[in-house]
């Protein structure tokens, strides 16, 4: 009879060492850090490419046409 | 606007390890961190060798991110993948999990002392004040935020290494394949690598690309 | 278009592909133009320019357009273009170098004879390669050594070798070897090798096993300095003025020898003699 109740004791703690898993939807990487800032919310530089502070396609726009010239088989073949 | 890009058109690559020089001088990268590497396979052998600038792919589901135990990953707007080294522990695990090799650590020593990971950041900074004192210290120099792009593509001297928004990338390069010709060994080596010559010229090369 | 009875121009057969000249000719200019009934091909304009002058004045680059028209070079169609009247070889001849690994070489193509005063010098050419061919140098030192340059390092080196991003991407001065060499020498990628010369010089430079030289040659970068004869000279510079990279300089071995003209030294052709490298 006592060896029953310390089977039962035994058994029933054994549920207690398991973590609860959470139910809600795993986290996402990458979530964490959130203090950076966007590039095209900076003051242009004043010898550097220009945009309009704040105006994020005014950014791609320069950016885009900046990158032609690497794109230097346009100016080769004419 | 389409998630900016690395590409390393092989056909061009000539291996002056320019991209690299760049970016040490840039973001003064210590010794023994090589946040870009040219890689050359089959080294001397004429017609076959190859070269490609490595770095950091900004991957679009990056592993890094994936199985960083503190999370200090992070995208941009940009797709850029950047971290944050007030938060990186030093576990390397983002080094087992990247395929480019392109997590760095500064320090070496017993006991896997490795110091914060570090690694290209596509020239955009870190995740501390732009174009500050502490950024630059930290993580080199922030280029985007100037309106530039990274200093490797914007040296590469045959305009091998691309970088910038993708779509604008995949322009480039359709152009570059279809000026070389898609048939067969026409499509490579170094008589194509900068395009047929206008119709008449001497091609630089015999056909089939093999100097 | 002769000289001494020889015809200067191109002869039949020879001419630039897709051109319509077949033969010598030469440089277009506004009577070979009429001549060839290509001179209407000008513009009005153009041949306002072109009356008088050659492809080389003709500021309206219409003769030049023309004969690019009809798949000619504007400069002619000739041998060579090029003979010099007052240098010792009129057109380039082929010389052996002072050290020859082929005398069967030096007996055919011998090099200049030894000149008295160059530039007020004395400047020795046979009498060397004569004493190199007597003493068999050949069979002491087998290999052609050649020196060149790297991507990373400029001139001397002095002051990229003292640039950290650049002195990471190459830290060692190395030899190129073919593997064949390498393997008769038991050599293998990497290890310290002795590279010794007719002049005496030693040098210990890490091997590059690779097929970029052939079987007959090596190749050491030249922009190394610091090292001499193994052993790094970093104490003698003063404090703080070392590059950071060192490494055995390798014209210490190259050896005598000046160009006819200019003076230019020897430096890309000598011989050399590449043993593993024993402490």
């Amino acid at each position: 009879m006592r060896r029953l109740v310390l089977a039962a004791a035994v058994l029933s703690f054994a549920g207690c060492m398991e973590v609860e898993q959470a139910s809600s939807p795993e986290r996402q990487a990458g979530q964490t850090v959130r203090r950076d800032t966007a590039a095209w919310i900076n003051e242009p530089l004043a010898n550097g490419p220009k945009w309009n502070k704040g105006d994020r396609t005014s950014w791609e726009e320069q950016i885009r046409k900046r990158q032609l010239a690497q794109h230097e088989d346009r100016r080769i073949y004419q | 606007m389409a998630r900016m890009k690395f590409l390393c058109d092989a056909e061009r690559c000539i291996e002056c390890n320019g991209c690299v020089t760049a970016c040490k001088n840039e973001n003064e990268v210590p010794w023994g961190v090589n946040r870009r590497r040219v890689v050359t396979i089959n080294d001397g052998v004429i017609g076959a060798e190859k070269s490609i600038s490595v770095a950091c792919m900004h991957c679009s589901d990056a592993p890094c991110m994936a199985v960083c135990p503190v999370d200090c990953f992070y995208k941009t707007a940009d797709g850029v993948v950047l971290h944050d080294k007030d938060l990186c522990i030093g576990c390397g695990y983002c080094f087992y999990a990247c395929p480019f090799g392109a997590p760095q650590f500064p320090q070496a020593g017993a006991f896997g002392l490795r110091g914060k990971m570090d690694k290209c950041t596509f020239c955009a900074g870190g995740p501390e004040e732009d174009r500050s004192e502490a950024e630059f210290k930290k993580y080199g120099r922030n280029r985007l935020a100037e309106g530039k792009l990274p200093a490797c593509a914007e040296m590469c001297s045959t305009k091998a290494l691309l970088g910038g928004d993708g779509d604008v990338i995949s322009d480039i390069y359709r152009e570059r394949v279809a000026r070389r010709g898609n048939k067969g060994a026409e499509a490579w080596g170094w008589g194509s690598a900068y395009g047929q010559p206008p119709k008449g010229a001497v091609p630089a090369a015999p056909a089939g690309g093999k100097s | 278009m002769e000289k001494d009875g020889v015809n200067l121009l191109a002869e039949d057969g020879s001419h630039p592909k897709g051109a319509e000249i077949t033969t010598g000719h030469p440089q277009f200019d506004h009577v070979l133009l009429k001549k060839l009934g290509w001179w209407d091909d000008l513009t009005e304009e153009e041949k306002k320019e072109a009356e008088g002058k050659t492809w080389a004045n003709d500021l309206s680059g219409g003769i030049q357009r023309v004969a690019l028209k009809h798949g000619c070079h504007p400069f002619g169609n000739a041998k060579a273009r090029a003979i010099v009247w007052n240098f010792p070889d009129g057109i380039p001849q082929h010389r052996e170098p002072l050290y020859s690994p082929r005398p069967d070489m030096v007996e055919k193509y011998p090099t200049h004879d030894d000149v008295k005063s160059m530039w007020r010098l004395p400047t020795l050419f046979k009498s060397v390669q004569q004493k190199a061919v007597k003493e068999e140098m050949h069979k002491k030192f087998p290999l052609i050594l050649t020196s060149g340059r790297l991507v990373e390092y400029e001139g001397g080196g002095e002051e990229t070798r003292s640039n950290p991003w650049l002195a990471e991407l190459q830290q060692d001065n190395f030899v190129e070897i073919n593997p064949k060499t390498a393997a008769d020498r038991s050599i293998r990628n990497g290890e310290y090798v002795w590279v010794s010369s007719p002049n005496g010089a030693k040098l210990k430079v890490k091997a590059q096993v690779t097929e970029r030289v052939g079987p007959d040659t090596v190749f050491i970068p030249f922009h190394f300095s610091g090292w001499w004869q193994g052993q790094d000279m970093l104490p003698y510079y003063p404090e703080g003025a070392a590059p950071i990279v060192r490494g055995e300089a390798v014209n210490t071995a190259t050896t005598y020898g000046y160009d006819r003209v200019t003076m230019m030294q020897e430096t890309k052709t000598t011989l050399c003699q590449v043993a593993k490298f024993q402490a």
